[in-house]
């Protein structure tokens, strides 16, 4: 353990805490509040105000600790009081002034320990206000500051007892030279008024008296004069001391303001150009407002790989400079904009990381967060080399977590820095207490090779009367320790020595010098009371000085103006968002910059700052100061955010007029089915304006016919998502129509789930449908009937019974016969086609085996084969299709005549069938001339043939492949040719498998007395799994593939127990459920749902009506459901027992 | 063997009378709508109704209906002809109570045939 060591100033230190009386007196509200907020600022259990006496530290006001002292040797404070400024020890643990301490080792195990001293104005720092805790942590720049903050009001309050004690000591002081002339004028009385009263007088001793009772008056009078001027002349200089380092403190924080502002500004702004930076540099006023103050740049951090790119970035701002110097640190921190241009070009691309003593300023900104100074340095842009400075503030990435040092290393973008050259800076106070000499050195000590700064050249000072006052005083500028030499200068003792001789003459006589005495009683009370008012001025001043720097620092616009609507002071926001300097706004009527603001608290209102380009939106908020004197108007600029909602409220017309224009119909409702906008479309399809929908439930669009109309919205959700389904509505007027619907879910910004409906009003659609329909069948009709009889009389014509016809007419009579045969076929395909392509054509599609599909083609074809001397090879195949046989089998004789058709005779045809996926593909292949590849997409529409003349010479309508690309693709396949021309082409299509049947599952679908378990579930793989576990376990199981098998089944043989899965498809296991509840006789059949998702509680609770359990099936092993099952199986035994 | 062919076109009864009696050998019964039809059935007694579906006044399926109704038609087979060629059609026409169903346009030359074969008769 390291002990304090005593400081300095030990001796002054005390008196001046003695001087104060605090010491062992009583807890005090005031400093008990200070405690209370610095422990719940900084979220520490322990905060104390201590004063370190000789020998203990002694807690004026504790919060979290019993103890009331502890002594000095192992006190933490004594440490603390040597400190420039606030302590921060994160872990106590690793520090080693701490690590032993028995106040760390054991009870209360402090591991974390931040204080501020407490001083006097003098400087003398006399006790902490510190905050303590069992963990080790970190403070936060807010916490830092507001500890410091209220470290000065536990000053104030100690300063302002020892004020008060003073005042007592200076009031008996009075009374007792009060009392003393009072005695004297007794005593030197007429002697005859006393011998009156007191008997024969005695001249010696009233001469005497006469004589010594003045004497000795005047001889403590002078001494006491004496005394009085050197201490007055000791106070003095420690005023003036206190004066200069405060002066040179808050210039150099000044800068840390200006800094702190450049850290807003590329916070706020994101990305800050060249210009800008100029402006806000600028707008400053640097020379004016900051003497000694070189350059405000931005530094950004720049790995080594990023160098080029950040020479480019200069470059393109016009700057042909490359990062110096050349130092291979693998980070560099270049500087990137420094103002005022020109004298401070040097800089410009100079690694303010290259040099160690900026280096270590700028590590321990970024580890600390806050601004810090360098060592003295000499500043590249100063060609003189003076001493001089930079101080670093760190920028961090925008919202980036920075509450750790590791954080703050991790998110480092640079660092604002200011430069001023160290003599300026100092000069510039020196209007502050000019009769002393001061020298600065940078460090804790006077060491003269760290001298910085000297005021006046060294020349041999007259030794004054009382001696040479001369001080040390070390502070604390951004970080960094500056020690001030001051020394009393000659002209410091230049006017008071007059108390002298005015001390020397009142001795000659006893009133004047009791006057003297009386006067100077007088004077002391009211050097305390100006010292007092000159500390409280220095306060005030401090705290506007914090006031300003929030002000100039803040991005909202800050204008002050008078009751008669002047402005009084703007912030450089303001002035920045009026485009004015502040000499431009001072003076100006606050109603030309802001119309209609005027000189009254308002709340936040929206205004129109004019500006010399233009006006600029802004929100207002005015507030009067204490008193009503003056307005403080806070002046936000939105044109950025009334831009955006501009931007918004265009977009949402555009959406609106986009789906007011649309010709389908669109409602959105939420996910309880009310109705949360309609679209003008769908106004006009129901009939309602939007006005009478929106808010009510879409029941009301739904046909009273269909009964429950919950129901069949509850259906219709899952069935139309994703697809066009088909819906009766009804509109306002009552009518019903059906209509086309197609939902789509979706999800709003706030996590709410919405439905939208496109509604198509089809009852047109379906009355020309229908009209067309009989167009149809009429033509279909009315064109056979003639055709018919065309056809007949020419058959038999040509098949001679009517009697023999010449060579000649035969051959005329067959024209004729085949060119009625094929405007017949056109007249058929022409009718299939339309009814193909519009889906109403009647397909049975079931399990289909192809064999038999490929035996009924070759029976249709053979015989044409065989004229055009064409071989068929049908290759045998086991694959089984889903699809209707019949139309099946057209399409492969279309293809295989077609095949034929095109095969020289002699050649063959093959139908190849095999696997692809979930698919049969069905191959015809010729070996014919083949089809051109420009024909091959196009060979599939109507009436396409490869040659026109092929009509003529092959025969056929044109339209069979049309037909037969239309009754694959309603099939769910696909259709198409490959071929090389002259060799012959494959003409194939798809059709999807029936899905294969488990054959083990198959003997579980057929009936066999009433069984325990009936399982539904769509999944094969999954049902074969349930039922050989229950088979296992000795239950007799049914199974069902799907709903309306289930249900069937359970009517039927009368399972004790349901095992079910909702995820059968569309909700059937749902709507299942539903049924058998609604149902008396099935609603006590017990279920078990047992699906691949959890069941949603609210779901749980609509379908256990019945005796219903829930599990899901990636969360139980199959041997806990089956003890379910046998569980619920006993449960409904002793149920029907 | 006596076929009854009730159609309302005149052209298509002649074709259909030349192919079923000079290719068919048949002989052949006309009516030219289904009250007709009905009445011809009585007199004559065919074998089998060759029954045209769409006629006015009295279509196939109703005159169908009504030669079922009475004992002294009911147990004489009808075929329909019909224009509408497709699948479903010629379900709904089985369902009637038809022995078959053949379509327009047909081939006399094959009709005698082809209503036998309807007829399961060869």
């Amino acid at each position: 353990m390291r002990r304090a060591r005593l400081p300095d100033d030990e001796k002054e230190r005390i008196q001046a805490l003695l001087a104060a009386d605090v010491l062992d007196t009583p807890p005090e509200a005031d400093f008990d509040a200070l405690t209370r907020i610095a422990a719940a600022i900084c979220g520490t259990p322990i905060a104390l105000v201590s004063l370190l006496d000789a020998h203990r530290e002694w807690f004026k006001s504790k919060v979290g600790l019993a103890a009331s002292e502890v002594p000095r040797d192992v006190s933490l404070g004594a440490h603390a009081i040597l400190e420039p400024d606030l302590l921060v020890v994160p872990d106590t643990r690793k520090d080693d002034r701490f690590a032993d301490n028995p106040l760390t080792t054991r009870d209360p195990n402090i591991r974390f320990y931040a204080a501020t001293p407490l001083r006097t104005a003098q400087g003398h720092a006399f006790g902490t206000l510190c905050v303590i805790d069992h963990v080790p942590r970190q403070l936060t720049g807010e916490q830092r500051s507001a500890l410091r903050d209220l470290g000065q009001q536990a000053t104030a309050q100690i300063e302002l007892r020892r004020i008060v004690s003073d005042l007592r000591r200076a009031v008996t002081d009075r009374e007792q030279a009060e009392a003393a002339l009072r005695r004297a004028l007794e005593t030197a009385a007429p002697p005859g008024t006393i011998a009156s009263s007191k008997g024969p007088a005695r001249p010696g001793w009233i001469a005497l008296a006469a004589l010594l009772v003045p004497l000795a008056l005047t001889l403590w009078a002078a001494g006491a004069a004496n005394a009085r001027v050197q201490r007055r002349r000791e106070e003095r200089f420690a005023r003036a001391t206190d004066e200069v380092a405060e002066a040179i403190t808050e210039r150099v924080e000044g800068y840390e303001h200006l800094l702190e502002g450049g850290v807003a500004l590329l916070a706020a702004s994101g990305e800050v150009s060249r210009g800008g930076w100029r402006s806000y540099v600028e707008s400053l006023h640097v020379r004016e407002r900051y003497p000694g103050l070189l350059a405000l740049g931005y530094a950004v951090r720049v790995p080594e790989e990023q160098v080029a790119a950040f020479e480019s970035r200069l470059r393109a701002d016009g700057i042909l400079r490359s990062v110096h110097p050349i130092a291979g640190q693998g980070e560099h921190f270049p500087v990137l904009y420094v103002e005022p241009a020109g004298a401070n070009d040097a800089a410009l691309a100079f690694d303010v990381g290259s040099e160690p003593r900026r280096r270590a300023a700028l590590e321990t900104a970024r580890d600390e967060g806050r601004p810090i100074m360098t060592a003295n340095i000499a500043l590249i842009q100063d060609t003189g080399r003076a001493p001089g400075f930079l101080v670093f503030a760190p920028v961090y990435e925008d919202d980036a977590r920075t509450a750790t040092v590791e954080d703050r290393r991790r998110h480092l973008e640079g660092f604002v820095l200011a430069a001023a050259r160290t003599e300026d800076v100092i000069r510039a106070t020196s209007v502050v207490s000019p009769d002393v000499d001061l020298e600065v050195y940078d460090g804790r000590s006077p060491d003269p090779n760290a001298l910085i700064y000297d005021r006046v050249p060294p020349v041999q000072p007259i030794e004054p009367r009382g001696g040479r006052l001369s001080s040390l005083r070390t502070i604390a500028v951004s970080g960094r320790p500056w020690t001030l030499h001051v020394t009393a200068l000659p002209a410091f003792d230049g006017g008071p020595t007059s108390w002298e001789a005015a001390i020397i003459l009142a001795g000659g006589g006893l009133g004047s010098v009791l006057t003297a005495a009386l006067v100077w009683s007088l004077a002391a009370a009211r050097s305390r009371a100006v010292a007092t008012a000159e500390g409280m001025t220095r306060a005030l001043r401090a705290s506007e000085q914090r006031a300003r720097s929030v002000m100039e620092t803040v991005a909202d616009g800050i204008v002050t103006f008078g009751r008669d609507g002047k402005v009084q002071s703007a912030n450089p926001a303001a002035q920045w968002l009026f485009g004015r300097r502040l000499a431009d706004l001072v003076g100006r009527d606050i109603g030309a910059l802001i119309p209609g603001l005027v000189a009254a608290p308002s709340g936040r209102v929206e205004a129109e700052a004019q500006r010399a380009d233009g006006a600029v939106p802004v929100d207002v908020a005015v507030t009067p100061t204490a008193g009503s004197e003056s307005f403080v108007a806070s002046v936000r600029d939105v044109s950025e955010r009334r831009a955006a909602e501009q931007a918004l409220r265009h977009s949402e017309q555009r959406t609106r007029s986009i789906l007011d224009n649309m010709l389908a119909g669109l409602i959105t409702i939420d996910g309880d089915a009310k109705i949360e906008s309609v679209n003008r479309a769908a106004e006009a399809i129901f009939g309602y304006a939007s006005a009478e929908l929106v808010g009510r439930s879409l029941g009301m669009l739904v046909p009273e016919t269909v009964g429950d109309r919950a129901a069949y919205l509850r259906t219709a959700f899952p069935r139309a998502i994703g697809r066009i389904t088909e819906w009766q509505g009804q509109r306002k007027n009552g009518d019903v129509f059906p209509f086309e619907l197609s939902m789509f879910e979706f999800t709003t910004g706030t996590g709410t789930r919405f439905f939208g409906g496109s509604v198509r009003d089809v009852s047109e659609r379906h009355a020309v449908e229908k009209l067309k329909q009989e167009f149809v069948s009429t033509v279909s009709h009315e064109l056979r009937t003639p055709l018919t009889s065309i056809r007949g009389s020419l058959s038999l014509l040509g098949g001679g019974v009517l009697g023999d016809l010449s060579d000649e007419a035969r051959e005329m009579v067959t024209i004729a016969e085949r060119n009625c045969v094929r405007l017949i076929a056109l007249v058929n395909d022409i009718l299939d086609l339309e009814r193909l392509e519009h889906g109403r054509l009647h397909m049975d599609i079931e399990a289909a085996p192809l064999r038999d599909v490929v035996a009924r083609a070759r029976e249709a074809v053979q015989a044409f084969a065989d004229d055009r001397q064409v071989t068929l090879e049908m290759d045998p195949t086991p694959i089984v299709v889903q699809g209707d046989a019949g139309r099946l089998v057209q399409v492969l004789v279309n293809l295989v005549s077609n095949a034929v058709k095109f095969s020289a005779p002699g050649g063959s045809v093959r139908v190849a069938v095999e696997e692809a996926g979930d698919k049969a593909r069905i191959a015809v292949i010729d070996h014919g001339r083949g089809v051109p590849a420009s024909h091959r997409a196009a060979i599939f529409e109507r009436f396409r043939q490869v040659e026109s003349s092929d009509s003529r010479e092959k025969g056929g309508t044109g339209l069979g492949l049309a037909i037969c690309k239309a009754i694959v693709e309603q099939h769910g396949g696909e259709i198409g040719v490959d071929s090389e021309e002259g060799k012959g082409s494959t003409f194939w299509f798809t059709i999807p498998s029936a899905p294969a049947v488990d054959g083990f599952l198959e003997m579980f679908r057929v009936a066999d007395g009433r069984p325990d378990v009936l399982v539904a579930d769509h999944d094969a793989a999954l049902l074969g799994v349930v039922v050989r576990h229950l088979v296992g376990a000795g239950v007799s199981v049914r199974v069902a593939f799907d709903a309306a098998e289930a249900e069937r089944v359970i009517r039927e043989t009368a399972p004790r127990l349901l095992v079910v899965d909702l995820g059968l498809p569309e909700g059937e296991g749902r709507e299942l459920l539903d049924r058998l509840r609604g149902d008396e006789r099935l609603a006590l059949l017990p279920v078990l749902v047992y699906s691949e998702q959890d069941v949603a509680e609210r779901l749980q609770r609509v379908l256990a009506l019945g005796p219903t359990r829930f599990l899901t099936k990636s969360r139980v092993t199959d041997a806990e459901m089956r003890s379910v099952v046998t569980e619920m199986l006993g449960a409904a035994q002793e149920g029907q027992a | 063997m006596k076929v009854l062919i009730v159609d309302d076109e005149p052209d298509i009864r002649r074709i259909a009378r030349l192919g079923l009696s000079r290719v068919g050998k048949m002989d052949v019964v006309e009516a030219s709508n289904g009250a007709e039809g009905l009445l011809r059935a009585k007199e004559e007694r065919p074998d089998a109704v060759l029954l045209d579906v769409m006629m006015p006044t009295m279509d196939g399926p109703t005159t169908l209906a009504r030669l079922r109704e009475d004992p002294a038609t009911a147990g004489i087979p009808v075929v329909f002809l019909t224009a509408k060629a497709i699948a479903a059609e010629v379900d709904r026409l089985k369902s009637l109570g038809a022995a078959g169903v053949l379509t327009k346009p047909f081939d006399p030359m094959s009709l005698a045939r082809d209503l036998r074969a309807a007829l399961g008769l060869s």
